[in-house]
C-alpha cells in the first residue's frame, strides 16, 4: 500500500515511441522528403521496412516520426479529408492548404495529442519547394529544411551548417529556398542519415528519399547500418 | 391530378394502401431531364441530358463521381440530388477509412436507399424528390447499374432511363438489350447516346454542352470531356 498522501502513478501509457527519423529539404524547384525505414519499440526492432513518408496529394508529401499508430491514423484521417477537399473544390489539395489542415487536426487533439512529429513537404502554387515543420499539437512554420524524430539532434546541426540561409530581413532579398541543386541535396540527405545511423540506435536499415519536382515524384533509396 | 383527402402528409395511408406523398415525389423525378444507363459485366455507360435554368445560367451538372470506380446521375430536384451525392461520397470515404478499399456500387445504393427510406417514415421531412442512377464496378461482380427512387426502392438494372421523356429512351434500350450483352465500350457508348437522342425532342441536336457521358470499366470511372463527347456525337 502506498503511504498516506502519496500519489499513485499510472503504469500504462497510451503512447509508445517507435523511433526513426524524418527530414525534408526545399529547393528552388524541388523538394525532397526522406525517412529511415526502421520501426522499433524499446530496444527491439519491429520491422526494418516501415515507410514513414506518404504522398497525400499530387503536390504534398507527409512524413511522421514518433508513435506509428498515431501517425498512421493521422494520415488516414487526413487522406479522407483530402478526398473531401477534392470533391468540394474540384481540384486536389495544395501543400499550403494541407499544411494548415494538418495543424488544425493536431490542435483539435490538444488535450490528448497525436504523438506524431510531422513534416509536410511539397511544391507550392509557384512550383517552389516548401517544407513545413510541426510539433505534436499543431504549431507549424514554413522553412527550407527540417528534421524530426530520434535522429533530430544529430542531423539538425548538420543541416543548419550546410543549408542555413541569411535572414529574410536582409536586403537585397535572397530566395528563401536552399540554393543547393537537387543532386547535391540528395547526396547531403543520404550523408545525414548515414551519420545519424552511426550513433542513434533507432535510425538505420534503409533511407528512402521521395523527390518531388515539376516532372512528378520519384523515389531513391540507400541501405544504412543494420545494427 | 390525384387531389384527395389522404395526401396531406407522409404518415397517412390511403384506403388503397398507397402513400400519395411518395407517389407525388416520384412525379418530381419525371420533371428532371433524361438520364440513360446501359451496360454489361465488362463496361457500363451513363449518359445524361443537361438543361439550364435560364438563357443566362450555366448547364446543370448531372453526372457526379462518387469514388474512383462509381459514378451517379440524378434526375429531379437537383438540390436533393446534391445532398444525396454528398451522402454517397461521405459513405464511400467512410468505407475506405474502415475497410481500406473502395466502396462497391451495391453498398452505395443500399446507403442511398437507407437515407431515402428514413424520410418516408418521418412527418418532419419530405421524401427526396430525386431519382438516382448509379453505375460502378466491383472486382467480384463486374460492372453494375442501380436505380433508386424517392420511395427508397433500389433495383439493379441491365439498362435504364429515368427523367422527362425517358420512355422513348427505355423503348430504344429494350429493343437493343441483346446487343448490350456483348457490346464493347465504344458500341455501348453509341447505344446510350442513341437512346438519349430518342428523348431529346428539342429543336436543337445533341451537342457536348447538352449532354454528359461517363463510362465505367473494371475498377475505373471516367467522365468524358466536352471534346471527347463532341467526337462521340459525330458518329451518332
Amino acid at each position: 500500500m502506498a503511504p498516506e498522501g502519496a500519489r499513485q502513478h499510472a503504469n500504462w501509457s497510451p503512447y509508445d515511441n517507435n523511433g526513426g527519423t524524418v527530414l525534408a529539404v526545399a529547393g528552388e524547384n524541388y523538394v525532397i522528403c526522406a525517412s529511415d525505414t526502421r520501426m522499433s519499440t524499446g530496444y527491439s526492432i519491429l520491422t526494418r521496412n516501415y515507410e514513414k513518408v506518404d504522398q497525400m496529394s499530387p503536390k504534398t508529401l507527409m512524413a511522421s516520426a514518433g508513435f506509428m499508430a498515431d501517425a498512421q491514423t493521422l494520415k488516414k484521417t487526413l487522406k479522407a479529408r483530402c478526398k473531401q477537399y477534392e470533391f468540394q473544390n474540384k481540384k486536389p489539395i495544395g501543400c499550403v492548404s494541407f499544411a494548415q489542415m494538418l495543424s488544425n487536426t493536431l490542435y483539435y487533439r490538444r488535450f490528448f495529442p497525436y504523438y506524431a512529429f510531422n513534416i509536410v513537404a511539397g511544391l507550392d502554387a509557384e512550383g517552389k519547394g516548401a517544407v513545413f515543420t510541426y510539433d505534436a499539437v499543431g504549431s507549424y512554420e514554413r522553412t527550407n529544411y527540417s528534421c524530426q524524430g530520434s535522429g533530430q539532434a544529430l542531423i539538425m546541426p548538420v543541416l543548419d551548417n550546410q543549408l542555413k540561409t541569411v535572414s529574410p530581413l536582409v536586403l537585397p532579398a535572397v530566395s528563401s529556398a536552399t540554393p543547393l541543386s537537387e543532386a547535391a541535396a540528395i547526396e547531403l540527405i543520404k550523408d545525414c542519415f548515414a551519420t545519424a545511423a552511426e550513433r542513434d540506435i533507432y535510425t538505420g536499415d534503409r533511407v528512402e528519399l521521395w523527390i518531388m519536382n515539376a516532372d512528378g515524384v520519384r523515389k531513391e533509396e540507400m541501405p544504412l547500418r543494420l545494427d | 391530378m390525384f387531389r384527395n383527402q389522404y395526401d396531406q402528409d407522409m404518415l397517412t395511408w390511403s384506403p388503397q394502401g398507397r402513400l400519395h406523398q411518395v407517389e407525388y415525389a416520384m412525379e418530381a423525378v419525371k420533371q428532371g431531364s433524361t438520364v440513360v444507363a446501359c451496360g454489361n459485366k465488362k463496361c457500363a455507360v451513363l449518359a445524361a441530358l443537361k438543361r439550364k435554368q435560364s438563357k443566362l445560367s450555366s448547364m446543370q451538372e448531372k453526372i457526379f463521381a462518387i469514388n474512383t470506380r462509381v459514378g451517379v446521375a440524378v434526375s429531379g430536384l437537383s438540390t436533393d440530388g446534391a445532398k444525396l451525392v454528398k451522402l454517397l461520397r461521405e459513405e464511400s470515404t467512410r468505407e475506405e477509412f474502415v475497410y481500406g478499399r473502395s466502396a462497391c456500387p451495391g453498398r452505395l445504393a443500399a446507403a442511398a436507399s437507407k437515407s431515402l427510406q428514413i424520410s418516408m417514415r418521418k412527418s418532419s421531412g419530405r421524401p427526396c424528390g430525386v431519382g438516382l442512377v448509379l453505375v460502378g464496378s466491383s472486382e467480384q461482380l463486374g460492372c453494375q447499374i442501380f436505380q433508386t427512387c424517392p420511395s427508397g426502392e433500389v433495383h439493379q438494372m441491365s439498362c435504364t432511363a429515368i427523367g422527362g421523356r425517358s420512355q422513348s429512351a427505355r423503348t430504344y434500350l429494350e429493343k437493343n438489350m441483346e446487343a448490350l450483352e456483348t457490346a464493347s465500350v465504344d458500341e455501348m457508348i453509341m447505344i446510350a447516346l442513341r437512346a438519349l437522342n430518342e428523348s431529346n425532342v428539342d429543336a436543337s441536336d445533341l451537342t457536348s454542352d447538352k449532354c454528359e457521358v461517363a463510362i465505367v470499366e473494371l475498377n475505373t470511372y471516367t467522365l468524358k470531356s466536352a471534346a471527347e463527347v463532341t467526337t462521340l456525337l459525330t458518329n451518332l
